[in-house]
């Protein structure tokens, strides 16, 4: 049963029912999906470096960043039609960015895949300011938009592609704290 | 009902929000046993119930003028308090017909709709206002269908498109929350915007919930009620707002605490909507202070019996942790343990006189 609105992370699995497959990950060093052989997919891959060139005329296709490759895949998924099947493997602000250019581009819950993030960094929306806050590792985060210290709730926006962040008054944190203390 | 047609009230500081004895009597007190715990207690909404707010489409009472002036006020300070996606413009003339056909039928005092073919011409004398428009052209009025109904209404409002077998927030227009967030929640599912809630899910509530609003039909809308506790006469408990009012959870005393803690209910309605298929979700907010709480003798025991043997994770959850013995404190001493009669009606015809008026 799904009780969080966490994305559903699972180890990619190449889907037999797909016509066409596309792998993208945020590094090389992110595997490839099981069944790899009986399909083989397209695969594109960060590597962070300015003179990469996004050839396609052979196998692996190199990005430079992956704001370069979300822009490069919603082309390609506004020209894609039934059969694609898509995979993503990275850190989790690279999968919540993919989960919302597949959102938008209107691919149901089974044409997606997502590898269980490799990075703990979680991108956090202010829900005062709505400043999106990225990399965050811990449970607490100053907000860059308002300077609020949020504490990171375990609600995910798909949309939003971020956990929320909510300020708590110092009135309140330490009336808690006296209460925490009295038992 | 009767309702006052200036908005002398204040929902934000300084706090001015009085109950007459008659809204005292309609409140829809959430408690029908001596203990809480969630369950789905979904029953059809039919126009009958055990007390008065329940008893129409869309309730309407003595704080509607207020209450859409303080709606009007969050939306101009936040516009975000309103969001619908572009697929549900079907749903939103759906909403404009169920709410201007039901209010003007059961409130033909205060509301009026006269139609001829596609051209509608309503009144709202409530709110003063007059519009002529063409039903199904969004031109004809001044603001988006859903925007400008929902703006005449008091409580909340959230649109739902139905596929995939599931439910999906897909438009709202939301500013009197118990701490959650249209612009955080749009677009998800009906098991995703229910997520920070504890227990229900491991109770199999919500895969219930779900199964029976996957079935509703049209023109058999059904009913529940939902409750939370608030300090001070605030609609706009919004965690966008959290940093503003959450401090008032740390401000409750044994001496303010029949004047500054509020019952928060929400009568919750989901209609199925002809065209779009859609659900309608309408959360009617009702808040009621201790003090008119105790008025009603039934009410002031059951409610101390709750809140005492409230489960620690909901009390969490609901934010009642800086305060709730206080309130049980205070209560104590008004509950002889009785037996109560199951169900919500209050036990008497009139509030009495419990405690001295409010200084």
């Amino acid at each position: 049963m799904i009780v969080s609105s966490q994305l559903p992370f699972a180890p990619l699995v190449l889907d037999a029912s797909g016509v066409r497959h596309l792998y993208v990950r945020d590094e090389a060093a992110c595997p490839l999906p099981e069944g790899c052989g009986a399909a083989t997919p397209e695969v594109w891959t960060v590597v962070s470096d300015a003179t990469a060139m996004a050839d396609t005329g052979e196998g692996e296709v190199l990005l430079r960043s992956a704001t370069a490759l979300l822009e490069r895949l919603a082309g390609r998924l506004a020209r894609e039609r039934v059969g694609l099947r898509l995979y993503a493997a990275g850190g989790a602000s690279f999968l919540a960015r993919v989960a919302i250019v597949a959102d938008a581009a209107g691919l149901g819950t089974g044409e997606v895949q997502f590898a269980p993030p490799r990075d703990v960094a979680r991108r956090v929306v202010c829900v005062h300011c709505d400043t999106l806050n990225e990399g965050v590792a811990a449970d607490t985060v100053r907000c860059l938009g308002c300077g609020t210290t949020l504490f990171v709730r375990e609600h995910y926006s798909r949309g939003l592609g971020a956990y929320m962040g909510v300020g708590e008054p110092e009135i309140l944190l330490q009336a808690m704290e006296a209460a925490a203390r009295h038992g | 009902m009767t309702v006052q047609t200036s908005a002398r009230e204040s929902y934000r500081p300084p706090y001015q929000v009085t109950n007459s004895a008659e809204t005292i009597m309609r409140f829809p007190f959430p408690f029908p046993e001596d203990i809480y715990m969630y369950s789905m207690n979904v029953e059809p909404h039919i126009r009958s119930g055990p007390v008065a707010a329940m008893r129409n489409t869309f309730d309407i009472d003595e704080h509607y003028v207020a209450e859409c002036a303080e709606k009007a006020r969050i939306l101009q300070e936040d516009p975000k308090r309103c969001i619908v996606l572009p697929h549900m413009r079907e749903a939103e003339w759906d909403f404009v017909e169920l709410a201007m056909t039901t209010l003007s039928d059961q409130y033909p005092q205060h509301f009026s709709l006269r139609r001829e073919g596609l051209d509608w011409h309503w009144v709202n004398r409530l709110l003063g206002y007059e519009q002529s428009f063409v039903f199904g052209d969004a031109g004809t009025l001044p603001l988006p269908p859903f925007e400008y109904m929902a703006r005449q209404m008091q409580g909340d409002f959230t649109l739902h498109d139905q596929r995939e077998d599931d439910l999906w927030m897909d438009g709202g227009m939301v500013t009197a929350q118990a701490d959650w967030s249209l612009k955080f929640d749009l677009g998800m599912s009906f098991r995703q915007w229910h997520a920070p809630v504890p227990k229900a899910a491991e109770m199999g509530v919500f895969d219930r919930g779900l199964r029976f609003l996957l079935m509703l039909q049209h023109e058999k809308p059904v009913r529940r009620l939902n409750w939370t506790m608030t300090i001070n006469p605030r609609l706009d408990t919004s965690p966008e707002n959290f940093m503003v009012w959450g401090a008032d959870r740390a401000s409750v005393t044994p001496e303010n605490v029949a004047d500054k803690v509020h019952l928060r209910v929400e009568l919750q309605t989901l209609y199925r909507l002809p065209r779009s298929n859609a659900i309608l979700f309408s959360i009617r907010c009702y808040l009621m202070p201790v003090r008119d709480i105790m008025r009603v003798g039934k009410w002031r025991k059951r409610l101390h019996r709750v809140l005492r043997d409230l489960d620690p994770a909901l009390s969490s959850y609901k934010g009642l942790d800086l305060y709730r013995q206080t309130v049980v404190d205070f209560l104590a001493p008004y509950d002889d343990g009785a037996p109560l009669s199951n169900g919500i009606q209050p036990d008497a015809e009139q509030p009495e006189n419990v405690l001295a008026p409010a200084a």
